[in-house]
């Protein structure tokens, strides 16, 4: 159906007087510009560009002159003539530079130079120039300030999306999304098709976003989709992209099979000789160093068949373990429309393949974005439909982690040979040689997540106008989330043979259905008023906003399968398990907001916000926040600076912002469910300790409960953050130069805490307020056009940079409180602490004398058996802090040069100032498996700076021996529940995205008659990434948790390596 | 346009009047659809036996097979560094501390609504666990939050009491519930099969506090300065055998085949609801010393509690071999060593009952009590002696049923100590080993892995049975890890107690007592070294 009216439209469109197509070209950089107003001098008739610049325009025969206009641009007019292709590049307007339209808080458009504080607005095409197929992956490294993050790879990666560091401790600190005007869960993110995307607009602060209300404090990502043009057109393309893992932890290629310590050598023990011993089945690296010998692999089978091999290292093996991902993206878009009625059409599929075998990542997104006015009455609705199907490989833990357990498979193991696990002896269950974890491709296919997500978001716009100076608008958008999902682990029932070794155990399997849904719906209705009295404009709004929210989910469970192959929970042994809940929410809030500009330089803004939510007592659910910000253009107000052939622009900014945050936590009573979906709890029901089921019951017909070991204080209220900005905003040389700095101060205040209690008051953590954490940082973006030639020949130039630096100024009195952990269970944990930057990194270490030098003592084992005394470090009962764990300083780089049509683009991005926790690394020398297990040769080795006592004093030890096997590189007291071992600097330096796009000269397709565009982008995403020599282990990127976890820092086993990503995109516009 | 003005008018109007004039009302959506907010003491009863059954029969059992030389670590895995040197940190075995306080407070709020709703009966149950629960905790930790503990948000650092005031408390509780349990009104409903450990039998109810009482008086004996106190306590207990337990005091919800309902030892060391081992069962093998206690003695129980080697191409197959903790060059496969035999005495099955205590116990209780060393309860050495070989046949009982009948439990017993007539370790008369030394030791024999903490308290205060310092050839008569690193004096290496909780670190800094050590920080009744 969708075609046919695009057919429809197109003939009415070739059916007028004559046609002018082409194509309009910001002359900076090449690249097209949509939204250009092209009109017949002296007429309405006209059109407007569509997203790559190309326009088609009938006249009438008469028509002389078109003139081309867009806001921020010189105007150009051009004679028509004979030509039916006009292609033109307009250059930027410097005077007119503060003219440029933001589309603020509400959807309301606002003129830069009004606003006090800091935004940035990343265009369509810049988000797309390496075809991300997450929207917020297109943002990285191009705006000061905002972080993205991506948690993990994979085929649906989390992206955590943060703004001037973080506030909250134990709230959401990630960036409230709005989607057209209005507030979507920020889950909508991996939903959005990006070639929807018109431009996104970063509210950087507390002091843009205060309108937003509760969670502002957190900036915003303001999300603005395509609208229509008057020019009807039809845009297809198709992206084809590999992925290509990019690095592996640094691995042994040495040592074979075996687990052995040294004692276990006695009574041989020489430390020059090797006499560990090869353990054919064996999961740790601690064997032998290879030899080439032929040796068996693996128990021999029941039949007596022995899987024999060269006992030597298969370095390419692992490696090879893993697919090329491959990618597909097509697109087909519609956009069209007279100057009344837009419209705007669009489907893309995406296909990816991941590197895992087996993963498949599927998105199908509709959109129909439609518009009309009458006369007085403007409405316009969008709707996007969204479905993703995602399977996978569970990935849940150890035992189902793919990354593990190819990493954990012996470098000697001829890995890939086991694909065929159903038909090859030696690679079956039973037949596999390691006999305490499963062959990775049996792994992949018996351990799998399939998940289907629905969304629906959509909104309705209505406006009227009423008078010249006021109007009224109403609009309820909601997002409407569904997802099922299957969880399964196979039945798998080892022969008796295979489990007579005593190791092997049957494989019961399970299966876990969940059926999980969120609708959140969001009503505004506001008047704005906007008159001028004289020199002076008064913009107005005042508004009311409704939120309310609905969640739920359900799961089934099977704990054990009766039999191997059918994952339903029908075919289940025992009793059926599950659980569900529900959720609701609603908050009204009322607002104002204010700006009165004094002769277009000087403007004062102020907005106030009032918000009532159902989430806390009636005594203390409402709250009021006020803020206020002033701009000020002084190259306008200053009469010797207004034709200055220097500064073209100047503006300074400063503002105050309070912002209050619900801040309830947002956590779903979930017993044994392996996850919840899309479903949130909002903070629902947070305030009341609760009784929940008794594990196993009931039992029979006895039911029985137990107390929730959370309690509330009776007087829980709302977080505040307060937050200064000041800044500026410089343009020189003809706009050649571009220059941005802010400085922001924050202090968020009574703060929610759930602040571990001790057990012995009969609960084990306690909710209140307290708390307090102070962010202040820099920001800086400088844009340089350094060639801008007639020819079109441009080079432009561009960095940002953050600092921003926090401190955890306080937690609690009473109880009194110096730290809050963020994250539990390992050997360093994220931490907030008083004093310290906010999240802190904090863990193990070794004792160590005064001077630093870690101390060895003397140990004898087995005792009396004659062994030297070895010297071994021990594990200090003391943590250690070893930093924050996002970075302080961030920058960006970006470059382009464009030449006609062609355009290279590069972006860059450099972070420091932060420390990372490699969960991997421990994990990797327990197993024999990394490089650094393999240290000294395994040999007896000098401990670097250490100290042993000698008397009183501890010396400097040049010359006692530290055992160098398992003894100690597999020993959690000696080395791998150290964790000042595995932390890292989380340094790194990525090329984000290179790419070179050709669009075809118009004059070439105007010969065809209905191209109006053709061009082909080619790119590459995490080309490079350059990582400090101390990291062996994995991409500083990486953290456990969800995207809205402030335990950031910590990487797992449970992840994917990381990857690169090269691809090719070709688009046509009709 | 002015109807397009009227409609959307009412539209705007009808969306905002909706929610500015009853907002009271359309934000009161706060109550919780998931979850009661309330419970009855009848409703929270069974859980909380439960949770002890799961906190004792598995992780104190777990805790108390390490120390107390039940349970080595096998070839299989690479860990329990803790178990094995001793160097324990704030972090080891915090899920006592916290599950148990957690599992205290559940029987508070019974002990209090039961009081408040004419529930003496339940009352006084929720009593008996509290001390129970506190006793356990008092053995491993000493001093520790008592009196204001359990106060929720309005006492959230709760100071720390002496241990031997807590002790002296909680024998008046228990004074308290057994007057109150004589003296329940006849009105007082029936507490039911809420009870899922005596089924609602009061009178077994008191028999249970009466000898967890002797427990705590025995555990204290050696302290001087309580004698008097302890002498005037024993007096008022039962004079007969009748007062204290004659049958394990046992929990069971109901176990059955499925997930979260098993007997919770068996669901972690034996069979998966399923059929299939668990993750843990290959992690320990029993020591070579608890293999030689029985071997060495003749003792039947041995062939009921472990395996022979079953690994064929092993030369030992057929024989009893444990290993020594800490041991060198264990071999990687379970199947080379002797192992806790799945249905045995020791994993009995799902369905097994959780013995919160065992009647041998109680047997072996009374007969320190009435031996003449001590004399506190009446009777004398003759009487003891009685009591001696009632606790050496209900280990018997215990251990073969369900295999085999009391009766003929009963005479394996019997065999045995014929067949030991002139063994020092086990005949009652036939020295130089003292009766404590005998009684001890059978009781060390009869809590093997269903109530290893208590074994480990009693070693703690008697230092029986006799442990030699370790060398890798003495595993039969040593059961301190070969990898001790040790700062105790003592011969023995071991560790006197847990730290306190890493969790109690960060929330209870002000009040939590400085200076503990593993090896030096003694509870209060482990005064003989």
């Amino acid at each position: 159906m969708v075609i046919l009216l695009m057919t429809s439209l197109l003939q009415q469109a070739i059916a007028q007087d004559r046609a002018i197509s082409g194509r309009v070209t910001d002359r900076a950089n090449g690249q097209g510009l949509p939204g250009v107003t092209v009109l017949v001098k002296g007429t309405t008739n006209g059109a407007s560009t569509n997203s790559d610049g190309t326009y088609t325009l009938s006249v009438p025969a008469s028509a002389t002159t078109l003139t081309f206009s867009s806001i921020g641009y010189t105007p150009v007019e051009r004679a028509i003539g004979t030509a039916s292709t006009i292609d033109i590049g307009l250059a930027p307007d410097t005077k007119t530079l503060g003219e440029v339209v933001v589309t603020g808080a509400l959807g309301v458009q606002r003129q830069a130079r009004e606003l006090g504080y800091s935004t940035a607005t990343i265009k369509s095409a810049e988000i797309n120039q390496a075809r991300v197929t997450n929207v917020t992956n297109g943002l990285a490294g191009k705006v000061s300030g905002l972080q993205i993050q991506t948690l993990s790879n994979g085929i649906n990666p989390q992206v955590r999306v943060t703004l001037r560091g973080t506030r909250s401790l134990t709230g959401d600190n990630t960036a409230l999304i709005v989607l057209d005007g209005v507030l979507v869960p920020s889950d909508v993110l991996t939903a959005l098709n990006p070639d929807d995307i018109d431009n996104v607009t970063v509210l950087k602060g507390a002091n843009a976003a205060a309108i937003y209300g509760s969670q502002a404090s957190n900036g915003a990502l303001i999300i603005t989709t395509k609208k229509g043009s008057t020019t009807p057109s039809v845009t297809f393309s198709h992206t084809s992209q590999f992925e290509q893992l990019s690095f592996l932890p640094e691995l042994q290629k040495e040592f074979g099979l075996g687990s052995e310590e040294y004692s276990e050598r006695y009574p041989f023990y020489d430390p020059n000789a090797d006499h560990t011993q090869y353990t054919p089945f064996e999961n740790q690296q601690y064997g032998p160093r290879f030899n080439g010998q032929d040796v068996i692999l693996g128990n021999p089978l029941e039949n007596g068949d022995e899987q024999r091999f060269a006992y030597s290292a298969r370095p390419n093996e692992r490696r090879d373990f893993f697919n090329t991902g491959y990618q597909m993206q097509n697109n087909v878009s519609f956009s069209g429309g007279d100057d009344k009625s837009k419209i705007f059409l669009s489907y893309q599929n995406v296909r990816n393949k991941g590197i895992v075998p087996g993963d498949v990542f599927n998105r199908n997104t509709f959109r129909v974005n439609a518009s009309r006015d009458f006369n007085r009455l403007k409405t316009g609705f969008n709707v996007s439909y969204s479905q993703k199907k995602i399977e996978q490989t569970s990935n849940a833990d150890r035992d189902t982690s793919p990354y593990w357990n190819v990493i954990n498979t012996s470098v000697a193991a001829p890995l890939t040979s086991y694909k065929d696990w159903r038909n090859n002896p030696y690679a079956t269950p039973d037949g596999y040689y390691n006999e305490y974890y499963n062959n990775p491709y049996w792994i992949i296919d018996n351990n799998r997540t399939n998940a289907r997500e629905d969304y629906l978001i959509g909104n309705v716009d209505l406006g009227y106008k009423l008078t010249d100076w006021a109007s009224v608008q109403y609009r309820i958008g909601g997002t409407i989330a569904n997802q099922n999902s299957k969880a399964y682990q196979n039945r798998f029932n080892y022969s008796a043979y295979s489990k007579a070794r005593g190791s092997r155990r049957d494989l019961a399997g399970f299966v876990e259905d969940l059926n999980s849904s969120l609708t959140k719906i969001n009503s505004d209705f506001f008047i704005n008023l906007n008159k001028s009295f004289g020199d002076i404009a008064v913009s107005a709004v005042l508004g009311n906003n409704v939120q309310h929210g609905i969640s739920r989910f359900q799961t089934l469970r099977a704990n054990a399968l009766a039999s191997p192959d059918l994952f339903s929970v029908n075919n289940r042994i025992g009793n059926l398990g599950g659980e569900e809940g529900d959720y609701r929410y609603r908050q009204v809030s009322f607002f104002g907001d204010l700006t009165v500009g004094y002769k277009e330089y000087l403007f004062l803004h102020a907005s106030g916000r009032n918000d009532q939510t159902s989430l806390l007592s009636k005594k203390n659910n409402s709250i009021f926040y006020p803020s206020v910000d002033l701009s000020f253009i002084f190259t306008d107000a200053i009469p010797g600076l207004k034709d200055n052939s220097f500064i073209d622009y100047g503006k300074i900014r400063g503002g105050v912002a309070r912002v209050g945050q619900f801040n309830v936590p947002n956590t779903l009573a979930l017993g044994t469910a392996i996850s919840s979906g899309v479903a949130q709890s909002f903070g629902a029901y947070a305030l009341d300790p609760f009784y929940s089921v008794g594990t196993g019951f009931p039992f029979g017909s006895t039911a029985s409960y137990t107390l929730s070991n959370r309690t509330v204080s009776p007087d829980l209220k709302p977080e505040f953050t307060t937050s200064y900005e000041a800044g500026t905003e410089l343009a020189f040389l003809k706009r050649r130069v571009n220059f941005a700095a802010t400085y922001y101060f924050q202090k968020s205040t009574n703060q929610t805490v759930s602040a571990g209690v001790s057990s012995t008051t009969g609960f084990t953590s306690y909710l209140l307020n307290a708390g307090e954490v102070q962010n202040k940082g820099v920001e800086l973006d400088l844009n340089l056009t350094p060639v801008q030639m007639d020819n079109s020949f441009t080079f432009k130039i561009g960095a940002n940079y953050n600092y921003n630096n926090n401190e955890v100024i306080s937690i609690s009195d009473t109880p009194k409180l110096t730290e809050l952990p963020l994250t539990t269970g390992g050997n360093a944990q994220v931490y907030a602490i008083v004093g310290q930057p906010y999240p802190v990194l904090r863990g193990s270490q070794y004792i160590k004398d005064d001077q630093g030098r870690v101390i060895l003592t003397p140990t004898a084992t087995p005792a009396g058996a004659g062994i030297p005394v070895t010297y071994f470090p021990s594990k200090s009962s003391d943590l250690k802090i070893f930093g924050n764990t996002l970075p302080k300083h961030k920058y960006g780089f970006n470059t382009s040069v464009a030449f006609k049509g062609l355009t290279l683009a590069a972006q860059a991005e450099y972070r420091t100032g932060y420390v990372v926790y490699h969960t991997i690394g421990e994990n990797l020398d327990f197993t024999g498996g990394s490089q650094r297990s393999a240290s000294y040769g395994r040999q007896p080795f000098i401990f670097p700076n250490s100290s042993y006592l000698e008397g009183n004093t501890y010396v400097a030890n040049t010359d006692k021996l530290t055992s160098g096997g398992a003894e100690f590189w597999a020993n959690a007291a000696y080395n791998t529940s150290v964790a000042e071992n595995y932390v890292t600097k989380g340094d790194f330096f990525k090329i984000r995205e290179v790419s070179l796009s050709y669009s075809l000269p118009s004059e070439l397709l105007g010969k065809t008659g209905f191209v109006k565009g053709v061009s082909l982008n080619l790119y590459g995403r995490n080309l490079f990434t350059w990582l400090p020599k101390e990291n062996q282990w994995t991409d500083p990127e990486f953290s456990f948790g969800n995207a809205t976890s402030n335990g950031v820092g910590i990487n797992t086993i449970n992840q994917t390596p990381p990857t690169r990503f090269y691809g090719a995109s070709l688009s046509a516009t009709f | 346009m002015k109807r397009s003005l009227k409609v959307f008018v009412a539209l705007a109007v009808s969306a905002t009047a909706l929610t500015t004039t009853s907002c009271e009302k359309f934000l009161d959506v706060n109550q919780n659809p998931n979850n009661q907010l309330t419970a009855t003491p009848q409703q929270l009863l069974p859980n909380a036996l439960k949770v002890t059954a799961d906190n004792f029969g598995n992780l104190y059992n777990t805790y108390g097979n390490w120390s107390v030389g039940y349970w080595a670590k096998s070839g299989t895995v690479n860990g329990f560094p803790e178990e094995r040197t001793y160097n324990y940190t704030s972090l080891y075995q915090q899920a006592l501390w916290n599950n148990t306080y957690d599992n205290i407070y559940d029987y508070d709020l019974i002990e209090k609504s039961a009081t408040a709703q004419g529930l003496p009966n339940i009352a006084a149950i929720a009593t008996i666990m509290k001390a129970y629960n506190f006793q356990l905790l008092v053995d491993e930790y000493g001093d520790i939050p008592y009196s204001q503990a359990l106060q929720g948000s309005s006492n959230i650092v709760p100071k720390y009491d002496a241990a031997a005031d807590i002790y002296k408390d909680l024998i008046a509780k228990l004074n308290g519930a057994t007057t109150a349990i004589a003296n329940l009104p006849a009105s007082t409903p029936a507490v039911g099969t809420v009870d899922i450990m005596f089924g609602g039998t009061m009178t077994n109810w008191a028999k249970f506090a009466n000898t967890l009482k002797l427990r705590m008086l025995l555990r204290q004996s050696n302290v001087a300065s309580l004698q008097t106190y302890i002498k005037d306590e024993m007096a008022k207990l039962p004079t007969s055998n009748a007062g204290f337990l004659t049958a394990d005091a046992a929990v069971n919800p109901g176990y059955a085949q499925a997930t979260n309902q098993q007997n919770p030892l068996y669901n972690r060391y034996g069979l998966t609801p399923t059929g299939g081992g668990t993750t843990e069962q290959n992690y320990q093998l029993p020591t070579e010393y608890i293999i030689n206690a029985y071997q060495a003695n003749k003792d039947p129980r041995l062939t009921r509690l472990y395996s022979a080697v079953t690994l064929a191409t092993n030369p030992n197959v057929g024989k009893y071999v444990g290993v020594q903790l800490g041991g060198q060059g264990l071999l990687a496969l379970p199947t080379n060593y002797s192992r806790l035999i799945i249905g045995g005495g020791l994993l009995k099955g799902f369905n097994a009952p959780v013995p919160l205590m065992l009647a041998a116990e109680s047997y072996f209780l009374q007969a320190e009590a009435k031996s003449s060393d001590k004399a506190w309860l009446a009777g004398g050495d003759a009487q003891a002696k009685t009591d001696y070989t009632a606790g050496i046949r209900a280990s018997f009982v215990y251990f073969y049923n369900p295999a085999e009948t009391a009766a003929a439990a009963t005479v394996r017993a019997d065999g045995y100590l014929a067949d030991n007539a002139t063994n020092p370790k086990v005949n009652w008369e036939t020295g130089p080993t003292t009766k404590l030394e005998k009684i001890i030791f059978q009781k060390y024999l009869a809590l093997n892995t269903v109530s290893s903490i208590e074994a480990w308290s009693e070693y703690r205060r008697t230092g029986f049975p006799k442990t030699e310092a370790p060398t890798p050839t003495n595993g039969a008569v040593s059961f301190t890890s070969l990898d001790a690193t040790s700062t105790n004096p003592r011969a023995d290496k071991l560790p006197v107690r847990l730290l306190y909780p890493q969790t109690e670190v960060t929330t209870n800094a002000p009040n939590i007592p400085a200076g503990i050590s593993q090896f030096t920080s003694k509870i209060f009744w482990d005064v003989v070294d």
